[in-house]
């Protein structure tokens, strides 16, 4: 795809809404689950009014719109990451496997951040790329377990084979690890369009 | 006599000097150690107490008198009977002068008497004879009501022969087909009553086949096919994955990996304004049906592809292709791609009515521009939406209200199951919205980017998660749980205010009483 004349909107026709509609969403659903925190609405208040405040930095301070563009879709997936792993952190806090969910969600931050021009080199030319392959083998993986859990808000079989306890457990999981999926992903949004080889 | 005197006087002075001698000493002795001890001072004088006060004086009562000896009396007199005399008058019944009560009176007449056991109906008459030869015993009788237009007239007929075991039958749901084994005056029909679920058995004898026909649910998800034990589950999903796993695989996640892979590329001609040129390499033979079908978009209704090595398109055939993709088109404001978003997938994917029904007035509805062709059309489908969305979001709570399901005694016809199914169609409608808007942000925004490939998967992975959180929230969050009873309490409270309003209006015309 071409990289060219993107056109600039206005802040909250483009990509500011993207960062305030997804924080909204996936915020809501980081204090919700399992159960409704007053506590973490704050935090998740406080996340998304400095991703808006960075975005509108950008807005006006980022001449390159598809830098501008590439940072805000950044700052997106990395905090519906942090919205994403907010529940399973939540529900372990205070036991052993709370450490183990925090570590892991650390190591992929830092990893991804450590190689985030081999996460670019990957998307930007897939070729015969593990990175890619491995991708869109998780998706479809959890387009899988989607296809038997749920299906527009009603539960299928196998939220229906788990009582309320090990269900929330389970799907706080697979929501940890869609979350650490796209934190990984957002760092190949960091290269900047000029040093694109 | 001096003599004596004298003698006297010194036999007293010898008596003094002995005594002095012998006593003096111990006085002398004793005067040195002991020494008078202090005088004793007077102590205080004790003082009266308080006398008593208050009490009163008992006055001596009246002395009781003795009363008077009791008088003994006279003793009894033996043999006297205690009872009256009174005339025999065994054998004779005593009748009250009283009035006969009144004819007719269940309370009298029924008054004392012992219930008896219901009569219970006999076992339905069994009319296998009748599928071979039509003469069963109780077909003359069926024969009247069971030409009733639908199943229940069949099975009141029923009622009467076998003491109301029958009714059950009557009460099926394809009872329709009772009526005509009522027919039972020929043998033949008969036979065709067999494939009556339930109330075709009880009309006529006829032997019902026993085929179990699988359920909506059933249907729809095979994998909660239980029929064939673990077998049909496993079975299931493989039909469920292919179902409903690959026709999104297909079009949305497989079809871009393998383009991504192949080297599939559209990149503006440098120079123009609205020149695009597209590259691309031939995949594995394995997976080239799906690469070929990625590159196919649709304009107009009409199927169009990209080749591969393609020197020049326009901007608005790219932009085409991109919308095909639900891709965000070059030069559309996100919020604009946003809203297309929710449009088409809640339009496309609940309504069979284009918008125009609600913003404009309806002059007849034989004007197709009313209905929505994406609806019914077979990309929306493909991804189980338009009909097919009705028919999941339903099945759960179809299932409930059949005979089979938990909530059978109320039937489809209460308003529990018009709000049980409302209730889900609503949740439905919000959770397609909240994907789709999740979708389209992620796959929007990432498109713009310096990686524009990279929003396939994100866009994907987004809405999935956005689903899966939503079904997560109202499923298994008290909150979730308290949203979901207040809608249905709303559609309860409005279903039932329709149900009294046409309870009234039926009461007007005289329909109901």
């Amino acid at each position: 795809m071409e990289l060219e004349s993107e056109q600039r909107f206005k802040f909250f026709e483009g990509n500011g809404l993207g960062v305030l509609i997804s924080s909204v969403i996936f915020g809501f659903f980081g204090s919700a689950i399992p159960d409704w925190s007053f506590g973490i609405l704050l935090l998740n208040l406080i996340i998304t009014i400095i991703s808006l405040g960075l975005s509108r930095y950008w807005y006006q301070s980022v001449k390159s719109t598809i830098r501008y563009n590439s940072l805000t879709s950044f700052i997106m997936l990395i905090t519906m990451g942090v919205y994403m792993a907010e529940p399973i952190l939540r529900l372990s806090f205070g036991t052993l496997v709370f450490w183990p969910f925090l570590l892991l969600y650390l190591v992929v931050i830092g990893y991804a951040l450590f190689k985030r021009e081999m996460i670019f080199q990957a998307f930007h030319r897939p070729g015969k790329s593990k990175i890619v392959f491995g991708s869109y083998l998780f998706v479809i993986i959890l387009i899988i377990i989607s296809a038997f859990s749920f299906r527009n808000g009603q539960e299928l079989i196998l939220m229906q084979l788990l009582d309320d306890q090990e269900g929330v457990f389970f799907f706080t999981v697979i929501m940890y690890l869609g979350g650490l999926f796209l934190s990984f992903l957002s760092f190949a949004l960091l290269k900047k369009p000029e040093d694109i080889k | 006599m001096w003599q004596r005197i004298l003698n006297k006087i010194a036999a007293l002075s010898m008596i003094a000097i002995l005594l002095v001698w012998n006593v003096f000493p111990v006085f002398a002795y004793a005067g040195e150690f002991m020494k008078p001890g202090k005088a004793i001072t007077p102590g205080k004088s004790f003082a009266p107490g308080q006398a008593i006060q208050g009490g009163q004086f008992i006055a001596p009562g009246e002395v009781y008198e003795p009363g008077e000896a009791y008088d003994p009396g006279k003793a009894a007199v033996s043999g006297q009977p205690i009872l009256p005399k009174s005339p025999l008058n065994n054998g004779v019944f005593i009748i009250p002068n009283a009035t006969a009560p009144l004819p007719g009176s269940i309370l009298w007449q029924l008054n004392g008497m012992e219930q008896g056991n219901a009569l219970q109906g006999g076992a339905p008459v069994n009319g296998g004879n009748g599928v071979s030869n039509g003469k069963g015993p109780n077909g003359g009788q069926v024969m009247d009501t069971g030409k009733g237009p639908n199943g229940g007239q069949a099975a009141d007929a029923g009622k009467g022969l076998n003491g109301g075991q029958a009714a059950d039958a009557g009460e099926g749901p394809n009872g329709g087909k009772a009526a005509d084994t009522g027919d039972g005056t020929d043998g033949g029909k008969a036979t065709e009553s067999g494939k009556a679920t339930d109330a075709g058995d009880a009309p006529d004898g006829g032997e019902a086949e026993e085929e179990k026909t699988p359920s909506l649910l059933n249907t729809l998800v095979k994998t909660t096919d239980g029929e064939r034990g673990w077998f049909s589950h496993v079975t299931g999903i493989f039909d469920d994955f292919k179902t409903y796993g690959l026709g999104f695989l297909n079009r949305d996640v497989a079809g871009a990996a393998l383009s991504m892979m192949a080297g599939f590329k559209i990149e503006k001609i440098a120079g123009t304004t609205d020149g695009y040129k597209v590259t691309g390499q031939k995949n594995s033979k394995l997976f080239d049906s799906l690469y070929q079908r990625y590159k196919g978009y649709d304009v107009n209704g009409s199927d169009r592809s990209l080749g591969t090595h393609t020197k020049r398109i326009k901007e608005s055939t790219f932009n085409q292709f991109l919308q095909s993709k639900e891709l965000r088109p070059k030069g559309m404001k996100l919020s604009t791609f946003v809203a297309n978003s929710i449009k088409s997938g809640v339009i496309d994917g609940w309504s069979p009515f284009t918008k125009k029904i609600f913003t404009s007035p309806i002059k007849s509805f034989k004007d197709r521009s009313l209905f929505n062709k994406a609806f019914i059309s077979k990309s929306n489908m493909i991804k189980m939406n338009g009909p097919l969305n009705y028919a999941m979001a339903a099945a759960g709570t179809l299932w409930d209200y059949s005979p089979e399901g938990n909530n059978s005694k109320k039937g489809y016809f209460s308003s529990d199951f018009f709000t049980d199914l409302s209730t889900e169609v609503a949740i439905g409608v919000g959770s397609t919205a909240i994907g789709s808007i999740a979708s389209s942000v992620a796959t929007g925004m990432v498109a713009g980017s310096v990686v524009p490939g990279l929003g396939t998967v994100a866009g994907a992975a987004a809405g999935l998660l956005a689903g899966l959180g939503t079904a997560v929230f109202i499923n298994r969050t008290s909150l979730g749980k308290g949203i979901k009873n207040g809608i249905k309490s709303g559609f309860k409270f409005v279903y039932s205010n329709i149900g009294k309003g046409l309870g009234k209006v039926g009461g007007l015309i005289g329909i109901g009483k």
